[in-house]
């Protein structure tokens, strides 16, 4: 009897490990940064400096390309920071596993001595598709309760768990003031991702709300995203300039797999308020295409050289 | 305890006295009713606590029973077997011997009590598991008791600092005294050493050196005088020499049998009687002297018999045998079969010439086959995982696997092998779980190190199947092809079977085919018992000397 209980514990005790078909399941149900970054077709043309005259003529370097760039990088800047932390919890199994949900965690915060972070998630509801919720959380060393530093939700496809739609949210109010965090990114109240990945083109949207009182008055801000399969896309985002009549501008950007886009900013505010501006480039990332609809405005080129966007 | 005499002077003495015996038994009135042969065998591997097993005790005792009841003239229902059992089971046994023969006693009969005990002995006590059993009180028991006649021989160790060396297994010193009790009457105790020398076991032999050469000699080795008949002078004086000489070189050193008795000439000392039964082995009186050996199918020498002028005969039970004589300059080999109640003759004819390299046996006439011995093997198999389709496409997949293998052949005793293995598999799975759309395809490895403890048979053969258990130590890892997901790993021990066959090609080289079936518990997204089943291919290299 004692022999063949002590085989029971040698063979338990011997047995274990992370080879799971289930967290296969988890882990796509977590966002990643490639699924939802934007990716703007680039080539080597498009290193040279932009620089332009005052004005802007058809043959120039696009301006409104670079706009696009700076703001798909900010994009994807800011999905790295928020889902980067997800990604490097995935690429290693989860610490402990419950029928329905999966922890990694609690680990050390590398950046923040004295806290430690864990990553949840769960499957809230099967029916009519399978819903996930999950968590990154944090905490200083010592204390019990987990501040939400990232939450979000997803809803698989009725065909695969790997597409679907979901929302992230960064509740910068609820934790503002117990971790710390960069004074810039105090001024938010909350960010918040939502994302589809089971339609074509996918989409994303990035909202910033600001904390009353903040220093650039703002009160919200934010990115959407489009990405095709076959490479094209499109970037909404806004721009702020110093000059009076234009002073914030609305831009949508779209382009297709070859790099060609167009741009068209709308005055948000500003004298020259719903005014636009449209900005075609081509291939080389150059203008083929300008014209102001504002007061003195300028125009260069034919609008006939501009891709078509029609369906971006 | 008296001092001790030198060994050589011991053996003299013996003899001396025995003879001596044998004069007055034959002077002696005879008795008026006739001879009942009682046996008491015991032999206990086990000897508790401060000791380690035994390999072959309880095969002695086996031996020692056959042989008593083959020739001894010990009917079954007058010997009593007693293997691994505790020291009340022998009290209780040997009450029941003795009331037997009292009840013989009174019905005239002369009653004689062979009682062999083979095992550990220390500290005083005859050491039968975790029991124990005072050595004096055995010995005030045997010298009371009822029996007109009463032989014991105990083939004893006492220790567990025991020192494993290449074919050889040390014994402790055998601590029964040679001294005799003169109170006592009837009364001769055999030992397997002197109370100062350790008492040896062979992996070669399969037994300890002194039982095997007393069974050896009483199935007619022993028999100097040619009558037939191997008297207890004849047995004890076969067993000493060889003993002695098999021990010599040992790494424990030489292991000399001592005696003790006080006797009256209550009657007969024949142990065995080898013509009577005419069943074995008749080496006739034109056949060349020298010493013949005869070696079982297990390649075990049974007995060997030095012939001079006189006819010999060899009480071998049935079944086949080689015979070997040995030349200066080659040897002369042949087979016998010994058939039930008959008495076969060896005919030299038949016998041919063998160079020495060809030996069935070599040096002292033991097995090699049987030595302890290592092998090492390549092997190639398959592994297949007893995994019915799930809906999440299985857990494991199933992989090729190449490795090796090293064995210690005989390690536990003959026949029984102690191997070490690894191998490394390795192949391609997918996860074909419906939820994830797209099979998450992967690269899949696998490391295994196990061990297992195997039986061979016919080991001298051709032929020599095997089979045991076997602890298994997977090591499995994954690596998915989607960066998205972390690679994975599982190990587990798990318990198995192994079953295969082995083919000789020459003296060193083999062709394995072997198949293992395991069991496999998973438990990470669920608890599942699982298995798996290896089927593979070895080449093996046994380093036989």
């Amino acid at each position: 009897m004692r022999s063949s209980t002590l085989l029971s514990v040698l063979l338990f005790t011997a047995c274990g490990g992370t080879w799971s078909n289930r967290d296969l399941e988890f882990a796509a149900a977590l966002p990643s940064r490639a699924e939802l970054s934007s990716k703007l077709p680039t080539s080597a043309s498009s290193a040279q400096p932009l620089t332009r005259r005052d004005g802007l003529n058809a043959g120039d370097p696009s301006q409104a390309y670079a706009d696009t760039k700076k703001a798909v990088t900010d994009f994807n800047g800011l999905l790295d920071f928020f889902l980067g932390v997800v990604d490097s919890v995935r690429s290693v199994s989860p610490t402990s596993r419950s029928g329905d949900s999966r922890t990694w965690g609690p680990f050390a915060a590398k950046d923040a001595p004295g806290f430690q972070f864990q990553v949840t998630i769960a499957l809230v509801s099967s029916d009519p598709q399978e819903t996930f919720g999950w968590k990154l959380q944090a905490r200083k060393l010592g204390e019990q309760a987990w501040l939400d530093v990232v939450r979000g939700t997803f809803q698989a496809s009725a065909e695969t768990v790997r597409k679907g739609m979901g929302q992230i949210e960064v509740p910068v109010k609820e934790f503002r003031d117990q971790l710390k965090i960069d004074p810039a990114f105090a001024q938010l109240d909350s960010i918040v991702i939502g994302y589809v990945t089971n339609a074509n083109p996918k989409l994303s949207t990035m909202t910033f709300t600001f904390a009353a009182g903040n220093p650039g008055g703002f009160s919200s801000a934010g990115y959407a995203s489009r990405q095709a399969d076959d490479g094209s896309g499109a970037m909404g985002f806004s721009l702020k300039t110093l000059d009076p009549n234009t002073s914030r501008l609305d831009i949508v950007s779209r382009w297709r797999t070859t790099g060609a886009g167009v741009a068209i900013a709308t005055v948000a505010e500003g004298n020259y308020r719903g005014a636009t501006r449209i900005e075609c480039w081509d291939t080389s990332f150059k203008v083929v295409f300008f014209k102001e609809t504002w007061p003195g405005g300028q125009e260069s080129g034919v609008q006939s050289a501009c891709v078509s966007i029609e369906g971006l | 305890m008296s001092p001790a005499l030198p060994a050589s002077w011991s053996l003299r003495l013996a003899l001396a006295w025995l003879a001596t015996f044998a004069l007055q038994a034959q002077t002696a009135p005879a008795p008026s009713g006739p001879q009942r042969r009682f046996a008491l065998i015991i032999g206990n591997d086990q000897g508790g606590e401060g000791t380690r097993p035994l390999l072959y005790a309880a095969d002695d005792a086996r031996r020692m029973h056959e042989v008593l009841l083959r020739l001894g003239g010990t009917t079954p229902d007058d010997a009593m077997l007693l293997i691994n059992d505790s020291s009340d089971d022998v009290l209780t046994a040997l009450a029941e011997v003795e009331r037997r023969i009292r009840d013989a006693r009174q019905r005239g009969e002369r009653t004689t009590l062979f009682f062999y005990y083979s095992g550990h002995a220390k500290d005083g006590a005859l050491r039968l598991g975790s029991t124990k059993l005072p050595m004096e009180s055995v010995k005030a028991r045997l010298a009371q008791g009822p029996a007109d006649m009463r032989v014991a021989v105990f083939d004893a160790c006492r220790s567990g600092a025991l020192t494993r060396t290449k074919g050889v297994r040390k014994a402790p010193a055998f601590e029964v005294e040679t001294d005799a009790t003169r109170a006592a009457k009837g009364l001769v105790i055999l030992t397997s050493s002197a109370s100062d020398e350790d008492s040896q076991e062979s992996d070669a032999i399969g037994a300890s050196y002194f039982s095997y050469h007393l069974v050896s000699g009483l199935l007619g080795s022993a028999d100097q005088s040619g009558d037939g008949r191997v008297s207890l002078a004849e047995a004890y004086a076969y067993a000493y020499e060889r003993t002695v000489a098999a021990t010599a070189d040992s790494a424990a050193g030489p292991q000399h049998p001592t005696f003790s008795f006080d006797l009256a000439g209550n009657g007969d000392l024949v142990l065995t009687d080898v013509v009577q039964r005419r069943e074995g082995l008749r080496i006739p009186v034109e056949a060349p002297a020298g010493t013949y050996f005869l070696i079982d199918r297990r390649g075990v020498v049974v007995a060997e018999i030095t012939k001079s002028e006189a006819e010999r005969t060899i009480a071998l039970a049935p079944g086949t045998y080689t015979v070997k004589r040995r030349l200066p300059d080659r040897l002369r080999v042949g087979e016998v079969k010994i058939v039930d109640g008959q008495l076969s003759t060896l005919d030299e004819a038949q016998l041919k010439n063998a160079r020495f390299s060809d030996d069935p046996v070599k040096g002292t006439g033991l097995s090699t086959v049987y030595a302890r011995h290592w092998s090492i093997s390549a092997t190639g198999q398959y592994q297949a995982i007893f995994d019915a389709p799930t809906t999440r496409g299985g857990i494991f997949p199933s992989a090729p696997l190449v490795g090796g293998e090293a064995t210690v052949h005989n390690f536990f005793g003959r026949g029984f092998a102690w191997s070490f293995d690894g191998q490394y598999g390795w192949s391609t799975g997918a996860v074909a779980s419906a939820r994830l759309g797209t099979p998450a395809t992967y690269r899949y490895s696998l490391i295994t190190v196990g061990t297992s403890l195997l039986y061979e048979w016919n080991q001298e053969g051709s032929w020599v199947p095997f089979a045991g258990a076997r602890l298994n130590l997977s090591l499995m890892s994954r690596e998915f092809d989607d960066a998205l997901f972390p690679r994975q790993g599982f190990t587990t021990m798990s318990p198995g079977v192994v079953l295969g066959l082995k083919y000789r090609i020459g003296r060193s080289f083999g062709l394995v085919a072997r198949g293992r079936v395991h069991y496999l518990l998973y438990n990470v997204d669920e608890t599942k018992n699982l298995g798996f089943a290896e089927v593979g291919l070895l080449v093996s290299y046994e380093f036989r000397d």
